[in-house]
């Protein structure tokens, strides 16, 4: 299991080991993890119905005592996946949600029964840049795959089921990028997709392409040690061995910000950066251009897995040529 | 009806009912309030429903309630005339009636903002620039937060509210304050040498657009290193910096796996300029800013590996530069 069982950082996540988890203790871990505007009276109703909800769910499904309480604050509680606007998606959702999920029996079955009704409700088609809510998921019937990620996550942490989301920058082996879920279960991490109805958890159309791409990554919405990085408030968890053979890339100093890039939509683009403090990440097989300082240097390496490649910041290779971007086949 | 009457009345720029139809229809839940709403208003009002339901986002018209179309309508309408003499249509709606600057929520803003920014400035019935400078001075102290992962772009009324933005909340405060005033205001992207994409707001000074970026837009001295700007589907680096001019001559490569891109240095990578849309399989002529670019050809294969031919190029003001993206594949280059 990766990101999941580390404990929360900071004084007030070790204050809440000490604690029963309580709607306060619930209250001050949402205080320290969800944006400014989602903290103004506007949305106090929201938040406290949130709060007192996700507790009563997790006493009344049969996986919720086996459900810690660090994966029941950061997976099951928030009321936000991403950008979407804050709506009160739990109350909604928990009518068809809770019933379905406590008729499948177990967590695993009840997922893929809440996917199988996401897929009944919902098709997958490009939309605009600002994330729509939810309900506008569900009352139109169209998303694309980052909305269909949100109103899936929403649907199964309405009935306490823990769910992160997960996504590829950008693809390798193709243009585009995807995003998915992946749901807690006893067995660690699986992943799901947020609109194509599964047999079973741990596999989706994506898993060839992710298998071979640059990195996936996962958000846990607080500060985790060894993140590949801490952005925006969030942690983004490299969980690419999860979904294919990998290696390293890493940088021999303390100091210098490097770009690790593939090409997409032909150009080269940056799929994640290394910033200090962080200076290795495993990363898919396959051919890398990397980049740093000014002005832009830059280098190619080939990373195959179990290999760990320095980047060679003294000797930086020639950006001018023709390579061979090339990737494992599936 | 004489016709001197015909002669004022302007002819009406209406969207046409199959093209109403196709919008609706692809409005879910919301397209009743949209008929009743059309069939409610007539002249300008109707000319500028149509304006925005043809150009906002379909999230938007999902979104849309009479409230917060009524603002920006009659909003618009009713400041048109407080610092122009005369605005011309092709101003007026992309400048004023819209409402969008990034990518906030749909909120109803004009009137709490006219009343705010007529309380603080000292000379509100000085000119467009004069007070678009002034608003800019008051947002210039807000304090600039870092982006969250979390959370969208927040819109107008809580920015001000809270005293403190990203850059781009930044900016749509100060968008949607010069509109509530009557300035007619677009917002424009750029990318520079060093810095990357960036954004600013122009303000229509009622001869020409004039850029009026905010302190945390972060906009280099004199322009220094643009490499692109554009404003909608205007490009506006050539009114900005002194600019050369690319030519491409195109590749022969399967169109379906061709691409190509020019990108910019900064912060320590090449940052592709995405506004620039070309295709490498056709000739075109592009106009950039003075300065160095990574040219890019790629060639997916069907094994998903790419082929990547790059080059630099140096752009020299009034200058042009030819290159054969067939010769850059071919290594001849």
């Amino acid at each position: 299991m990766i990101g999941g069982s580390a404990l929360p950082a900071g004084p007030a996540m070790l204050l809440l080991l000490l604690c029963a988890l309580t709607p306060q203790a619930c209250r001050d871990f949402l205080a320290g993890t969800l944006p400014a505007s989602d903290l103004v009276p506007a949305y106090e109703c929201i938040l406290t119905e949130n709060i007192d909800l996700a507790l009563a769910v997790r006493d009344s499904v049969p996986w919720g005592p086996a459900i810690p309480d660090s994966i029941f604050l950061r997976y099951v509680l928030p009321p936000r996946v991403s950008q979407e606007p804050l709506v009160d998606w739990r109350p909604v959702l928990a009518v068809t949600a809770v019933p379905m999920a406590l008729g499948a029996g177990a967590l695993e079955p009840a997922a893929l029964a809440i996917d199988a009704w996401i897929d009944s409700v919902t098709t997958w088609r490009m939309t605009q840049l600002r994330d729509q809510s939810p309900f506008v998921t569900l009352r139109s019937g169209i998303g694309r795959c980052e909305e269909l990620t949100v109103l899936n996550m929403d649907a199964l942490r309405s009935a306490c089921m823990p769910c992160r989301q997960v996504y590829a920058p950008w693809w390798s082996s193709c243009d585009n990028n995807h995003a998915w879920l992946e749901v807690w279960t006893s067995e660690g991490w699986k992943c799901v997709d947020a609109a194509c109805r599964q047999d079973s958890l741990g596999y989706g159309w994506f898993t060839d392409n992710a298998s071979r791409t640059a990195v996936v990554v996962a958000v846990s919405p607080d500060s985790v040690p060894g993140a590949l990085a801490y952005r925006g408030g969030v942690s983004l968890l490299d969980v690419t061995s999860e979904y294919g053979p990998t290696g390293v890339i890493r940088v021999p100093d303390d100091s210098t910000m490097v770009a690790v890039c593939i090409v997409n939509y032909g150009a080269i683009r940056p799929v994640f950066m290394l910033r200090p403090p962080v200076r290795l990440a495993e990363v898919g097989q396959g051919v890398y251009m990397v980049t740093w300082g000014w002005p832009v240097q830059s280098e190619v390496l080939t990373v195959s897995a179990g290999d760990t490649i320095d980047v060679d910041l003294e000797h930086p290779g020639q950006i001018v040529g023709h390579f061979l971007m090339n990737y494992p086949q599936p | 009806m004489s016709a001197a009457l015909l002669f004022a009345v302007p002819a009406l720029t209406l969207l046409e009912p199959s093209v109403v139809d196709s919008l609706l229809g692809d409005t879910q839940g919301n397209e009743a309030f949209w008929r009743e709403y059309l069939a409610s208003v007539d002249g300008l009002a109707l000319e500028s429903a149509d304006y925005l339901l043809s150009e906002m986002p379909r999230l938007d018209r999902l979104e849309m309630t009479e409230a917060i179309l009524s603002d920006h309508i009659f909003g618009a309408i009713e400041t048109r005339s407080v610092y122009y003499d005369t605005l011309p249509d092709s101003v007026f709606f992309p400048g004023l009636v819209e409402y969008r600057v990034s990518e906030e929520p749909v909120t109803a803003f004009r009137a709490p903002l006219y009343a705010h920014w007529h309380a603080v400035l000292c000379n509100p019935d000085s000119t467009a620039a004069e007070v678009a400078r002034e608003i800019a001075g008051s947002i210039g102290r807000f304090r600039v937060r870092r982006p969250t992962f979390l959370g969208g772009v927040a819109g107008p009324l809580d920015v001000l509210a809270a005293g403190s933005g990203t850059t781009d909340e930044l900016r749509v405060l100060f968008g949607a304050s010069l509109r509530s005033m009557g300035i007619a205001a677009r917002s424009v992207t750029g990318y520079f040498a060093h810095v990357g994409q960036s954004g600013w707001m122009e303000i229509w000074d009622g001869s020409r657009w004039l850029p009026m970026p905010l302190a945390s837009d972060s906009i280099p001295d004199d322009w220094e290193g643009l490499a692109f700007a554009v404003a909608g589907n205007e490009e506006r680096t050539a009114a900005l910096a002194p600019v050369g001019t690319l030519i491409l001559e195109p590749a022969r490569m399967v169109p379906e796996s061709a691409g190509a891109a020019i990108s910019v240095a900064a912060r320590g990578m090449w940052v592709p300029i995405d506004y620039l849309e070309f295709s490498p399989t056709e000739d075109c002529t592009l106009t950039l800013g003075e300065g160095e670019y990574l040219l890019q050809l790629t060639r997916r294969r069907p094994s998903g590996a790419v082929d990547l031919w790059t080059d630099l190029v140096d752009i020299l003001r009034g200058a042009s530069v030819t290159v054969s993206l067939d010769q850059l594949s071919a290594g001849a280059r």
